[in-house]
């Protein structure tokens, strides 16, 4: 199958006049998926890599599984079992505690007298990217 | 000192302001004369193939996370729905040649978006879907609520035997189609996961 691997690198590295990253919010997880897809790097080491940024803003965790859902439209099947190594290792880190203020992260929230209490952890669970995943499949996209 | 430091994420990052939906739309739902471009049915249909296997992947390794039942949208529109209905051995294809004016033409390229992309879930995921067949009714979610254009599915379980046997049928059709080579083998690749999975 023809991918358009191109593409996805070009549009993800697109910088502004200023030389600050127009797309990818935070440079360093482009360079991580590719040293992901080239086989450079392991998926722990990605895995840090690539969540780093969104470690400190977890409320923007959205950003970076468009991403990693785009690799996967983009990139074709023979690529994507590095892609599932690179969300199992991110499964494995070391979770964030999130906070008031998180509430893009995905993860249900209950009010509780101490506080709002988040019953999924941003890593271990994956809340954002299976709601994201269960958002796109309830629209019933059909192939244009 | 003004200014952001070299690296320091833009705050109008183009992409990342998108969900995954709303990215989608943008590269895939055109609009006007690119919409019944054939090349670019071509590419989105390449981009659909590679977004089936993708989430037939995540099914397979994080089904408590992903679950597989999705597969139903994807499987149905490709394998039960209208394109089928056009004749066989209509001449087709390369995309230079394809006179779109020709509704065969156009349904037939349909098929060739829509069949490699189900046939990645029985490629990557056939032993789960398969499984999908002994599960009640209850933990399919409920019974199917609507029917295909060739599949009378309401009323009944979304996954079901007999219908597994209609999409093996669809799948082994095709090689009697004068559709392209790489779909042919697609179907084919399928046909014998299926087969080896509920033989």
């Amino acid at each position: 199958m023809v991918s358009q691997t191109g593409d996805f690198w070009r549009e993800w590295t697109e910088t502004d006049e200023n030389g600050h990253s127009a797309s990818a919010r935070d440079p360093q997880q482009v360079l991580a998926l590719r040293g992901l897809l080239s086989s450079d790097l392991t998926p722990a080491a990605v895995a840090k890599q690539y969540t780093e940024y969104t470690s400190t803003h977890p409320s923007e965790v959205s950003q970076m599984w468009t991403m990693l859902l785009d690799a996967g439209c983009q990139f074709p099947p023979e690529q994507h079992p590095r892609l599932v190594e690179l969300l199992g290792a991110i499964r494995d880190l070391p979770d964030v505690q999130l906070q008031e203020g998180d509430e893009g992260t995905g993860s249900i929230v209950r009010d509780t007298p101490g506080g709002k209490s988040y019953e999924q952890k941003l890593w271990k669970d994956l809340p954002h990217l299976g709601a994201d995943i269960n958002d796109w499949e309830s629209s019933r996209y059909s192939f244009p | 000192m003004t200014g952001k430091a070299v690296g320091t994420p833009s705050r109008n990052s183009r992409l990342s302001l998108l969900n995954f939906s709303a990215l989608w739309n943008e590269r895939i739902n055109v609009a006007g004369d690119e919409a019944n471009d054939v090349k670019s049915r071509l590419v989105r249909g390449l981009k659909w193939c590679n977004w089936n296997a993708f989430r037939a992947l995540l099914a397979v390794k994080f089904p408590e996370r992903f679950s597989g039942l999705a597969s139903l949208q994807y499987i149905r529109d490709a394998l039960e729905e209208a394109p089928w209905t056009f004749p066989p051995k209509t001449p087709i294809v390369t995309p230079e040649e394809l006179d779109e004016a020709d509704p065969r033409s156009i349904q037939a390229i349909i098929l060739e978006c829509e069949v490699p992309a189900a046939a990645q879930w029985f490629i990557i995921a056939a032993p789960l879907i398969w499984s999908y067949t002994r599960l009640s009714e209850e933990e399919q979610g409920g019974k199917d609520l609507y029917d295909s254009d060739l599949w009378k599915a309401k009323g009944d379980l979304m996954f079901n035997v007999e219908r597994w046997d209609f999409w093996k049928k669809r799948f082994a059709d095709i090689q009697a189609l004068e559709i392209t080579e790489s779909t042919k083998k697609e179907a084919a690749k399928s046909l014998a996961a299926m087969e080896e999975v509920a033989a």
